[in-house]
């Protein structure tokens, strides 16, 4: 062959390729990796067409299912890796393998708003002798800054919990019980939330601080539920060299009966294994996000948690303390938690959120 | 379209080559104005009227002007050409810009127009002037053929971002063209270096740049505001760079051989030596149409400078409908002529200084034309020089070392290093060695191009503006 003729011919077959294969190969309906559904083909209309909207729907049509999608899009991964870049997409590739959502900047106007909304919910379940506490829980850019690349800029998400007690508020901080266990498996590698661990922790320090005794690690039955749980900041940069990790049940007792939504549906366990073969293990806890759930368990008071999907992993610990506990998801929840509070006995309320999550949540500044 | 798309890369480019050399060499300039008319109409199916409008126009201007040559009437089809053209791109590009402009200064509120720009049209326009100008001039035939002719204004690889051909650079290429698989090859490693220069440097180099463009000047360091100056500097050199060499492959490809548009333009010692080597189609342009029609240099100092004003304005205008862009054009006016009077002479006696002064210069120019609005760039510059949240700031080392090697390799792709070593490689006569680099280098390129392609949703085009 003659010498001249190889880099037509090469870019040629790689242009054939391209194209002859993406005809070939059947289109993919979803996409485990980014966990959404892929664009399919886009129906050629004069409309479309005109508007411009055929063109671009095509371009993402194209990009969705090029033959081998998750491995062009691992090698931009690791391309970008090995030119130094210390995140992408929001996450950082911190040390020992983690994969951390980075929070630079906190929503402090939807802050004050929140807080005050809060505030004044404290107040009103104040007059019926109900104590509202706020856990406002760090996410892993705070505690494990350690393992952040070098010079990361992050928010102070300490300024929210001194914020929320400059509001008047009740304020339990897990921030320096975590910090003290920072070394361990407090947070997911993949993942943007606590470990069991990380929230038996926090447990420990919400009864202590209470002036109540936690029961001790020793007594808890850990079950790991799946070893091979790929999370959400995985989902994010695409690391195809990223370890999974382990999901794990703690309890004292297996059976622990939950009704949802009203008593729409029952369960036996508050562990919905049906979730661990999904795209969203985590939703193991407490059947992912419901607008409410209520567990009965061995002890006396009815506890309220008003939550976003941290408390779904916190709420297997404190079920036992308590005659009842209900979780609400404001984000899914209608109605006035006061009401709801006194309808149902209510003694005392915990808001669980983590900390960005607070600082942005909407729904909470209409909380009543 | 544009050239770093998926449906450009895998089923545009491949058909047009298919049926362009499935089809014998006559039929092929009928193929391209086929294939370019898609092409512009993906993106602009409206707009795509205007261009056929533009090509119809001067097509009869051009037989229009042959026919009269040496009559009284021989400059009827010129002005046609130039009252058509030029009053086809202010109407687009510059109404609204007028409208605003009197609105503000005699406090009226005319309602402005709101037309979207049609892509190119600041390029293709100028083609079509150079054509009916060349003609006039007897510097080239008239087109008799008006699908050659139509490939011509609408040849799609340069359609969209240049560089600007003139007609009388293709004239003899459009009737007759080589197709030689050495021009074919030459032209793939040109389009994948284009691509590479585009989707891997300047789309990811522009992240930086939009960041930094993005953040309260107040909260922004010195340090930090540099880095985001030079990330812009970079950003537009690789993507207009990268667009012309995309260009350049593609002709190559098709069997065309445009000039060159850019020529390491960082590495110039002199802003006067910076305009020779960056867009180089449109400074030639200018130069040819309308600085030495108007007397150059010839006619004394005075008119010399008063020509300079006029290309330079009118440079400025060229590339954007806004303040800062005159501002822009008045600003390396003034340059080149202090350069012109004695600045010129110093800078010989000391290179380096001169290569450092030419950067510094090109940057703070960069400051005028990245900001549509006056303020802003002014308070950028003034964080420049000092006057923003400190000299150094966690964020602005966090990015420098976010983007170290990006810079770098930026850095080094500015300047003429890699193709030295290319050269010295070629020039030891192993051809299998040469062979196999060329190999990887194509292969590399366009798989970690695809690669960002397919993941990468950041994907502007800076030049559709213009």
């Amino acid at each position: 062959m003659k010498k001249k003729l190889v880099l037509p011919i090469l870019f040629c077959l790689l242009l054939a390729a391209g194209t002859l294969l993406g005809l070939i190969l059947p289109d993919r309906r979803w996409s485990d990796h980014e966990r959404r559904s892929l664009k399919q083909a886009p129906a050629f209309t004069g409309k479309s067409f005109f508007s411009g909207k055929y063109g671009q729907e095509l371009e993402t049509y194209l990009a969705d299912q090029f033959p081998r999608r998750d491995g062009w899009v691992s090698a931009k991964t690791v391309a970008e890796r090995m030119s130094g870049k210390p995140e992408s997409g929001g996450v950082s590739f911190a040390a020992d393998g983690w994969l951390i959502e980075r929070h630079p900047t906190l929503d402090e106007a939807q802050l004050s708003k929140n807080l005050a909304a809060l505030k004044s919910l404290s107040d009103r379940l104040g007059e019926n002798g109900i104590h509202l506490t706020l856990m406002p829980v760090p996410t892993a850019s705070c505690i494990l800054w350690e393992k952040l690349p070098a010079l990361t800029p992050e928010a102070d998400q300490g300024l929210v919990i001194s914020a929320a007690e400059e509001a008047g508020l009740s304020v339990c901080s897990v921030a320096s019980a975590l910090e003290d266990h920072r070394w361990e498996y407090i947070y997911y590698r993949t993942d943007h939330h606590w470990t069991s661990l990380g929230a038996y922790y926090a447990y420990a320090a919400w009864r202590e601080a209470a002036g109540k005794t936690p029961a001790p690690m020793e007594v808890w039955a850990r079950e790991t539920l799946t070893e091979r749980f790929y999370g959400t900041t995985w989902a994010k940069v695409n690391d195809p060299f990223a370890l999974p990790d382990t999901i794990e049940a703690w309890y004292q007792r297996e059976s622990r009966p939950v009704s949802y939504n009203g008593g729409n549906s029952e369960a036996d366990s508050i562990y919905e294994c049906k979730f661990l073969d999904t795209a969203d293990p985590y939703g193991v806890f407490f059947n992912s996000n419901q607008a409410d759930a209520v567990a009965r368990g061995a002890g006396e008071g009815r506890l309220l948690i008003l939550k976003d999907s941290y408390a779904n992993c916190f709420a297997q610990f404190c079920l036992d303390d308590y005659e009842e506990t209900h979780l609400i998801d404001l984000r899914f929840f209608r109605g006035s938690v006061s009401a709801y509070a006194a309808q149902h006995g209510i003694t005392e309320v915990l808001v669980l959120y983590n900390i960005p999550n607070f600082c942005e949540d909407s729904m909470l500044a209409h909380v009543r | 379209m544009v050239f770093s798309s998926l449906t450009f890369l895998f089923l545009f480019l491949p058909a047009v080559l298919l049926v362009y050399y499935v089809l014998p060499p006559r039929a092929r300039n009928t193929v391209l104005f086929l294939f370019s008319l898609i092409f512009y109409a993906w993106g602009e199916p409206i707009y795509v009227v205007l261009m056929l409008w533009s090509t119809v126009l001067d097509y009869c201007c051009g037989l229009l002007t042959e026919k009269y040559r040496g009559t009284n009437k021989k400059k009827l089809g010129l002005i046609i050409s130039l009252i058509g053209n030029l009053g086809l791109l202010c109407f687009f590009k510059y109404t609204d810009f007028f409208l605003g402009s009197f609105n503000s200064l005699f406090g009226t509120s005319i309602g402005k127009l709101g037309l979207p720009l049609p892509i190119g049209i600041s390029f293709y326009t100028f083609q079509t002037m150079s054509y009916t100008i060349d003609v006039y001039r007897g510097e080239a035939k008239a087109q008799r053929n008006i699908l050659s002719f139509g490939a011509y204004v609408s040849l799609f690889p340069q359609l969209i971002a240049g560089p600007i051909v003139r007609y009388r650079d293709v004239a003899e290429q459009l009737d007759c063209r080589d197709y030689t698989a050495d021009r074919f090859g030459d032209g793939v490693k040109r389009f994948v270096t284009g691509l590479g220069k585009k989707v891997l440097l300047a789309n990811n180099i522009g992240l930086l740049w939009s960041t930094v463009s993005q953040t309260d000047p107040a909260r922004l360091s010195t340090l930090g505001a540099w880095v985001g100056i030079i990330a812009f500097a970079f950003q537009i050199y690789f993507d207009f760079s990268g667009y012309s060499d995309m260009a350049i492959g593609l002709g190559k490809m098709l069997g065309f051989e445009f000039r060159e548009n850019f020529d390491y333009p960082y590495i110039s010692g002199s802003v006067t030596e910076f305009w020779r080597r960056w867009h180089m189609s449109l400074g030639s342009w200018f130069r040819d149409y309308v600085y030495i029609p108007l007397g150059g240099n010839r006619k004394g100092l005075p008119v010399q400078l008063r020509n300079i004003a006029v290309v330079w304005l009118l440079t400025g205008l060229w590339h954007g409908a806004s303040w800062n862009f005159v501002l822009w054009g008045v600003y390396y006016g003034l340059l080149l002529v202090i350069e012109k009077l004695f600045l010129l002479r110093w800078i010989k006696k000391a290179p380096a200084i001169g290569r450092i002064y030419t950067l510094f210069a090109v940057l703070l120019g960069w400051v005028l034309f990245a900001f549509d609005d006056l303020g802003a760039g002014l308070s950028f510059l003034r964080v420049l020089f000092g006057g923003g949240a400190g000299f150094v700031s966690q964020t602005a080392l966090y990015q420098l070392r976010s983007y170290a090697v990006l810079l770098v390799l930026c850095a080094v792709g500015s300047t003429p290093l890699l193709k030295r070593l290319y050269e010295r490689l070629r020039s030891t006569g192993k051809e299998g060695l040469v062979l196999t680099a060329d190999a990887l280098r194509v292969v590399t390129l366009f798989g970690l191009s695809l690669a960002y392609l397919i993941s990468g949703s950041y994907n502007p085009f800076l030049y559709f503006r213009f």
